[in-house]
């Protein structure tokens, strides 16, 4: 079956192998490693690409070759890069996004801390600033908070809260 | 009808209804007594979200750009149109409707290095943004924002080489702004009065591209953010995405 011998380059820095692709009349196509080591000397496929593209072509095919695929190497290094960085925001994001899906972030009147949690460049930041809130706003975690709802509290304990909570 | 105020349009999407809340309660945080009308559908609209709002509209059309829908149904005489995905990030957001004076419409500029395809034709490039929008409600202007919602439909919807637009950048078919500038060359809107914000209004639609750490946006480093203008991811936008229902507002007329 007669075939066509497609982009020979070499296969290694001796140039002792070329790699081709060999395409058949059916369409099918081959890729082929060639030598001329040894008694491969006589091979007729080298014979036949020295006669048709010779060592200048072979050398272009490979210059050629190489700098696509430092090319794609460099494109794929590149959207890897830029889709992690689209992943880390999206996680950033959604981390803001559940933060402010909890009712006492939600509802607390303290901007400069809600503003932290918006502005927040991380995740780490995300929770330390909704944590700091819970700290100045969850009767759990700031019993000054608990006192505030009881209505028999001094003014001294409302003093205290403004002192807290509005920074 | 003479009172200032805020509108949100959160259509397509609970990703962008969550924004509109969230962007609403920043609103909130900086002015308190913002007037804030939102427009969504009903099935998005939370109970616990109803008092953050002033007023509420729901049937509105499932629809990419519903904004412009909700837009010219604005209760305010004068009006800030804000995208969900935008956070108030200070006071002077209550100033902004001093800026409007005796225009009808003021958009933000695009900023060429942050914006692409911008090219509408040899001799012009879309200017005006379309994401923080201060209008008045004149019988003209909202006429305007009716037929922008009509003819982006067309726009979109439309074989490009063979229709009203033929002679501009095909690019120009998604894109909302294309359509205000094609509506502002109309005789018909010639007497509306429109403009950019004052240098651009940067502040007033501070976009998160604008924070990278590249030398075009050095200009831009310090300019107070009034309002932070982000982008959903998509993924988001994805998972709680709606569709129109048999019988719903999909026709604006």
């Amino acid at each position: 079956m007669a075939r066509q011998i497609i982009n020979p380059r070499w296969g290694n820095e001796e140039k002792t192998h070329i790699v081709a692709g060999f395409k058949y009349d059916d369409g099918k196509i081959v890729n082929v490693s060639i030598t001329n080591e040894g008694d491969a000397n006589d091979n007729p496929d080298w014979a036949e690409i020295m006669a048709t593209v010779g060592v200048a072509g072979i050398d272009k095919n490979t210059k050629d070759a190489i700098e696509d695929h430092n090319s794609r190497k460099q494109q794929r290094q590149e959207q890897e890069i830029l889709d992690r960085d689209r992943r880390k925001k999206e996680a950033l994001f959604n981390a803001k996004a559940e933060a402010f899906d909890i009712d006492l972030v939600k509802n607390s009147k303290n901007r400069d801390v809600k503003n932290k949690i918006r502005r927040a460049s991380s995740i780490t930041e995300v929770l330390v600033y909704t944590s700091m809130l819970h700290m100045l706003e969850d009767p759990l975690a700031n019993p000054l908070v608990a006192r505030m709802d009881d209505p028999s509290n001094s003014v001294a304990d409302h003093q205290d809260k403004d002192l807290i909570t509005n920074s | 009808m003479n009172k200032f105020g805020y509108v949100y349009v959160a259509s397509l999407s609970g990703a962008y209804y969550k924004a509109a809340v969230d962007s609403a309660i920043s609103l909130r945080d900086y002015y308190p007594e913002a007037d804030i009308t939102i427009f969504t559908h009903e099935k998005l609209l939370k109970e616990s979200d109803k008092n953050l709002f002033n007023k509420v509209f729901t049937g509105i059309p499932t629809h990419s750009r519903a904004k412009m829908w909700g837009m010219s149904r604005s209760p305010y005489s004068k009006t800030l149109y804000l995208d969900c995905d935008t956070e108030i990030r200070s006071e002077n957001i209550k100033n902004v409707f001093d800026i409007l004076e005796d225009r009808d419409i003021m958009f933000t500029k695009i900023i060429p290095h942050v914006s692409k395809n911008r090219i509408i034709d040899s001799s012009n490039q879309l200017e005006y943004h379309g994401g923080i929008i201060l209008y008045n409600s004149e019988k003209l202007t909202l006429e305007l924002i009716n037929e922008w919602y009509s003819l982006y439909t067309e726009q979109r919807t439309c074989d490009w080489k063979n229709s009203r637009f033929s002679e501009y950048h095909p690019g120009m078919q998604r894109w909302d702004q294309f359509t205000i500038w094609y509506l502002l060359q109309q005789e018909k809107y010639k007497s509306i009065k429109h403009s950019l914000f004052p240098n651009g209004g940067h502040e007033y639609n501070y976009i998160y591209l604008l924070e990278d750490d590249k030398p075009d946006n050095l200009p831009y480093r310090d300019l107070e953010q009034i309002i932070y203008h982000y982008t959903i991811p998509a993924s988001r936008v994805n998972e709680s995405y709606i569709f129109p229902t048999p019988g719903s507002t999909s026709d604006f007329n």
